[in-house]
């Protein structure tokens, strides 16, 4: 070992650079977060958890949940919606404007089929693949009087599932401790599953087995997590409404346990459901159900 | 009986230098080479792909830039809107910074005629321009600013602006619509020649 210092600080460099790259960068990049104001939400995202979903969490982990459902939307790549919201004093410049930006996107825009997204307000008019085709849409329809918006639409095989809206990002996981992202998708991503599936009784039968909500779920049954006992003076207010192959034997129920209410808290509790900053897509469209309700209701 | 003198040759030689054994093998120029290939392909993807390891940047969004351009509504934020007509005609005059130039252009930034309930005013100034000496944060500057109503011919780009201005550097005012811009640009009418501080000051604030 005449090299021995030589080697001693090769090791060191190594050991340094990873611990720099894995462990430094990471925590100045993102270990800061902290909840932000989403302004289309008007409040601070995310929300700290109960000790409920917290409860949750915990049967979570002890169930092995995570190692056949992942918590993470993906996305791979995104695309824009160009919405015309107003046509504006000259309807005629606006119709060849259409026209012209139909031809910009490689699609023939008649003149009829102008008029008609003209008259449906707010009209989808073109789905763009590449931010430069806004971008010069944009320009056409400047100083025309119209207003055009752009809205980005997500895109990628968890989203074409209905898995969720968007990506998630570190943002989504700041509760989330441990991060329960899990790596293998033997069943569904859930990490927006309280908006998917947001019945209780449906996570409490699929808990108890979820073949008989599912038909072809590969998924095992968590009945320890649930009792089988006599119907007493009268039946129990959780007890599941199971049918057919499911149903326990006469005069018997099925009734969650603590720790079945609990889990199905926390799943009812993962939810991805407004847009972030680093993650954008178009919220107020996508549920104007919504907006129309609280709308009815402050006019009541 | 030859190889024993050789081999002790050999271990003095090495001694200096090398561990007991190993013999002198220079490092290939191939090798050489293609580490600085590799670590300059690295470096290529990390600032091609990396987003400038910026927190919000997540792909498939490049750059901060992408993520701050693709926010839904882009194209409909009055104040982005102006920020553009604002570096195309105002900063010559006004600078980037809204502090003008000291004895030449009054500064928009923190001006006691921008932070004002209504625009009215800043409306007239920009659509028949300003004459003669005015008054801005106790100081007294004289000079001449054209009209830029035929410039900024939109009502929408008019109102966009102000609002720029209104909302930007250490200024909060309200936003003005485009409804605003096109009932002062009715009122002006054909009025053809600038303004002057003291006419405007018997304006009332808010557009009427």
């Amino acid at each position: 070992m005449q090299k021995g210092y030589q080697l001693f600080f090769a090791i060191l460099a190594v050991m340094v650079v990873s611990w720099l790259g894995l462990v430094v960068f990471p925590q100045i990049q993102l270990g800061s977060q902290s909840t932000r104001e989403v302004k289309e939400i008007g409040r601070h995202y995310p929300t700290e958890p109960g000790s409920l979903v917290l409860n949750g969490r915990k049967v979570y982990q002890q169930a092995g949940c995570v190692a056949c459902h992942t918590q993470q939307i993906r996305q791979s790549g995104y695309a824009f919606d160009l919405v015309l919201n107003e046509v504006g004093d000259f309807p005629e410049i606006i119709t060849s404007k259409l026209i012209e930006a139909g031809k910009l996107a490689g699609i023939q825009v008649t003149n009829e089929k102008a008029q008609e997204q003209m008259a449906n307000l707010p009209s989808t008019f073109l789905e763009a693949r590449s931010f430069d085709v806004v971008q010069d849409v944009l320009k056409i329809f400047k100083d025309s009087g119209a207003t055009v918006v752009a809205d980005i639409l997500p895109l990628g095989p968890d989203i074409e599932r209905g898995w969720g809206p968007r990506q998630t990002v570190g943002l989504d996981y700041l509760y989330h401790q441990p991060l329960l992202m899990g790596q293998q998708r033997l069943g569904p991503d859930l990490a927006n599953v309280g908006v998917r599936l947001n019945d209780p009784q449906w996570h409490l039968k699929h808990l108890y087995h979820p073949r008989s909500v599912v038909t072809k779920s590969s998924m095992p049954a968590y009945t320890y997590l649930f009792d089988v006992q006599p119907i007493g003076e009268e039946p129990s207010p959780h007890a599941l409404a199971l049918e057919g192959d499911y149903a326990p034997e006469e005069g018997m129920e099925v009734v969650p346990k603590p720790e079945a209410l609990a889990l199905v808290d926390y799943l009812l509790s993962l939810k991805i459901e407004n847009p972030v900053f680093e993650a954008p897509y178009m919220f107020t469209q996508a549920e104007p159900g919504e907006a129309n309700n609280a709308k009815m209701e402050q006019a009541q | 009986m030859s190889s024993k003198p050789k081999k002790s040759k050999q271990f003095k030689k090495t001694s200096n230098d090398r561990e007991p054994g190993v013999s002198k093998a220079p490092i290939s120029v191939i090798f050489f080479v293609a580490t600085v290939l590799l670590a300059y392909w690295a470096m290529m993807e990390l600032n091609t792909r990396a987003g400038g390891f910026n927190r919000y940047v997540y792909g498939p969004y490049e750059s901060y830039k992408v993520v701050e351009a693709v926010q839904p509504g882009s194209g409909d934020d009055p104040i982005k809107r102006g920020a553009n007509i604002y570096r195309n005609v105002c900063s010559p005059c006004h600078q980037a910074s809204g502090m003008g130039a000291p004895g030449q252009f009054p500064p928009l930034a923190g001006s006691d005629w921008v932070n004002v309930e209504g625009p009215n005013r800043m409306l007239r100034i920009v659509l028949n321009g300003l004459n003669g000496p005015i008054d801005v944060n106790g100081e007294t500057w004289n000079a001449v600013m054209p009209g830029f109503g035929d410039v900024i011919a939109s009502d929408e780009d008019l109102a966009a602006v102000i609002s720029y201005v209104r909302n930007s550097w250490t200024n909060e005012a309200s936003i003005c619509t485009p409804e605003e811009a096109a009932a002062a640009r009715a009122d002006s009418g054909d009025r053809g020649r600038a303004w002057t501080a003291t006419e405007l000051l018997t304006l009332p604030l808010e557009v009427q």
